[in-house]
């Protein structure tokens, strides 16, 4: 296949395969506001009524995106390539390699936060944090 | 060849998954549906990787930090410290090497459809999450703690990672289905928010990371000062340009703010002027020559082996500890029907912890226990309901308001603020003991680590309704009218 027409092919998947994704996303977005505006509320079957719903541009998703990578792999566009051919060949000599040593400012920096962390440490911190941590407040991830 | 070539991960690839790996751990918990909550959660893992996923080994510096802000004060130290030494070691290598959200994003990029090229449109928005750092992590949540509301304002109202792991994680579980009860507008604008980022992932390089995250912003403050990261030899540069090029974060110079140190520019450098910081202690390969000889090239892999082997080590204790530790916290959770086991919680008021306790099995009347906590937004919206419920029913219902908190107990001076003289009995509880395990009160009522929880019994101790969501005057008041009559 000339690179031309491996091209146009590459695009022409492209822009199903972005459409379909794009209309998968607008699908999950429309069910999950679908159930909010009914009124009816949140139910376990609402949400998977409504992930059914999306069930084929989603389908057509996977199966687009397994047919691209192939494709993708056998008509590389110029220039294309997932690992870059020279990835392993170049480094930098032994002579190359001097660290540049780090700034005045570095040292500080690290200094303060370890000086912190340990104030918080025997402060009671590290224990307020576990209590955070494990005590989940539903309304901050989303869910109340 | 060239085509298994392809689906060899890269090693930095390899480390993303290593530490999504490590950081979610608690592979007992996308089971059980429970949340971890082994001792390890006191330390904040570097990356965005939120604590209500029911795998998270340990916290979140964002959370823990929007939450030091906003209530638990006596955490800013200990929280800025650690992102202060987060900065300072790894800068922004972090979100290119260790942040499990920054892998999804990749994951999600690497979809063949036509991309996203930056540009100036994209470096402006990058400028994003300076905003959003400010705005929804500092000012909203100081501003609202001065009213004494804990409002950790990204968690809440932005962060995807948060909706992703932590409340679709929880919601897949089966034994968690009584969370759909309290699901709305808050929900259903983070669901938007969130297909609409991970969508966008698609198209578009590190979508998040580049113009929304917050944490890459306070990371980015130190990029340039980190011990490790990239840094370019200005000798050697003769301005090609092709690291600019091939670079697809916003990055205006090698090592600025926006760089994520993934090295994919070291690869195309023609003078190799690139190089990764600190490359002498942990990044051996970068002094190798082109040909090494054959015993350094011996120790080189023996070095590999050797770290490969800690690495694989430490997740297989972390996760051998996690699978225990989840098996040994005690599911005595009781439900509706069964008989609240007798318990003598410690009465606290505005003065702090009375010499009295209370059995909310005997109180003889109907009894509402809820659960809070001075750090928990809706627990303190709630709260003035519970105070309405126990001033109307004074003589046939009890109130019983347990605050739960382990070390700084900043519920007296809350009560004083607030519930002064109120008809509410104000007691405490000690949900996490002193090796990490869920117990006490909130336990044995068969909470699961989510708050506000409300359990109301009737007059004889018999558990009669159990709420995990808010709770508004109406719904207590139909709780109680739909208790039998004695």
């Amino acid at each position: 296949m000339t690179n031309e027409k491996a091209a146009a092919l590459r695009r022409y998947f492209g822009i199903i395969h972005s459409i379909s994704i794009l209309l998968a996303g607008l699908c999950l977005m429309l069910a999950c506001a679908g159930i909010y505006f009914s009124g009816e509320g949140y139910s376990r079957d609402a949400v998977a009524a409504a992930f059914s719903s999306v069930s084929l541009p989603v389908f057509l998703c996977l199966i687009l995106t397994g047919v691209s990578f192939p494709l993708k792999w056998r008509y590389p566009l110029p220039g294309e390539s997932p690992r870059p051919a020279g990835k392993q060949a170049q480094k930098p000599s032994a002579a190359d390699t001097a660290d540049v040593p780090p700034q005045k400012a570095t040292y500080l920096l690290l200094a303060a936060g370890i000086v912190l962390a340990l104030c918080g440490f025997f402060t009671g911190g590290t224990a307020d944090v576990l209590a955070k941590a494990v005590n989940i407040c539903t309304e901050c991830i989303g869910l109340g | 060849m060239k085509k298994i070539r392809n689906f060899i991960p890269s090693k930095r690839r390899l480390m993303q998954l290593y530490f999504a790996l490590l950081f979610n751990a608690n592979l007992k918990g996308f089971v059980s549906g429970r949340i971890y909550q082994g001792q390890s959660k006191q330390f904040c893992v570097p990356g965005i990787n939120c604590y209500s996923c029911p795998g998270a080994t340990g916290a979140c510096p964002l959370g823990s930090l929007q939450g030091a802000f906003s209530a638990d004060r006596s955490t800013l130290f200990y929280v800025c410290g650690i992102l202060m030494l987060q900065t300072v070691l790894l800068g922004r290598m972090i979100c290119g090497w260790l942040c499990p959200f920054g892998l999804i994003q990749e994951l999600l990029y690497r979809i063949p459809t036509p991309k996203l090229k930056k540009g100036p449109v994209t470096r402006i928005l990058s400028w994003m999450k300076y905003v959003l750092l400010a705005v929804f992590v500092f000012v909203i949540p100081v501003t609202y703690a001065f009213r004494d509301i804990p409002l950790p304002a990204f968690c809440k109202f932005i962060c995807p990672a948060g909706t992703l792991e932590g409340g679709l994680a929880l919601l897949a579980n089966q034994v968690n289905e009584s969370y759909f009860a309290m699901l709305g507008p808050l929900f259903t604008w983070k669901f938007l928010l969130m297909v609409s980022i991970l969508t966008g992932c698609i198209f578009a390089f590190r979508l998040f990371c580049r113009f929304l995250c917050p944490l890459g912003a306070i990371y980015a403050l130190g990029n340039k000062l980190s011990f490790f990261g990239i840094q370019l030899d200005e000798h050697k540069c003769i301005d090609c340009g092709k690291c600019l090029r091939t670079c697809e974060m916003d990055i205006r110079h090698v090592g600025d703010r926006e760089c994520i140190s993934c090295g994919e520019c070291i690869d195309v450098c023609p003078t190799q002027a690139i190089r990764f910081k600190g490359g002498r202690i942990f990044l051996k390969e970068n002094e190798i020559s082109e040909s090494p000889s054959p015993a350094l090239r011996k120790k080189r892999t023996a070095l590999q082996a050797i770290t490969a082997g800690i690495m694989a080590a430490v997740l297989a204790a972390t996760v051998v500890s996690c699978w225990n530790t989840a098996d040994a916290a005690p599911d005595v959770g009781n439900a509706i029907g069964d008989r609240c086991p007798g318990y003598a919680l410690e009465r606290i008021d505005e003065n702090g912890i009375l010499s009295e306790t209370i059995d909310p099995a005997a109180t003889g009347t109907i009894t509402i226990v809820n659960f809070w906590g001075t750090w928990c937004t809706p627990c303190i919206q709630e709260l003035p309901y519970f105070d309405r419920i126990a001033s109307d029913y004074a003589d046939t219902v009890t109130v019983i308001a347990v605050h739960t908190h382990s070390v700084v107990d900043t519920a007296p001076d809350f009560i004083a603020d607030h519930y002064s003289g109120s008809s509410i009995v104000f007691a405490k509880d000690y949900p996490v003991d002193e090796v990490g395990l869920v117990g006490g009160y909130y336990s044995a009522l068969g909470g699961r680590g989510t708050f506000p929880y409300t359990v109301i019994l009737d007059e004889n101790g018999v558990i009669q309704d159990i709420f995990v969501a808010a709770l508004d005057y109406e719904d207590l008041r139909s709780a109680i009218k739909a208790i039998p009559a004695k």
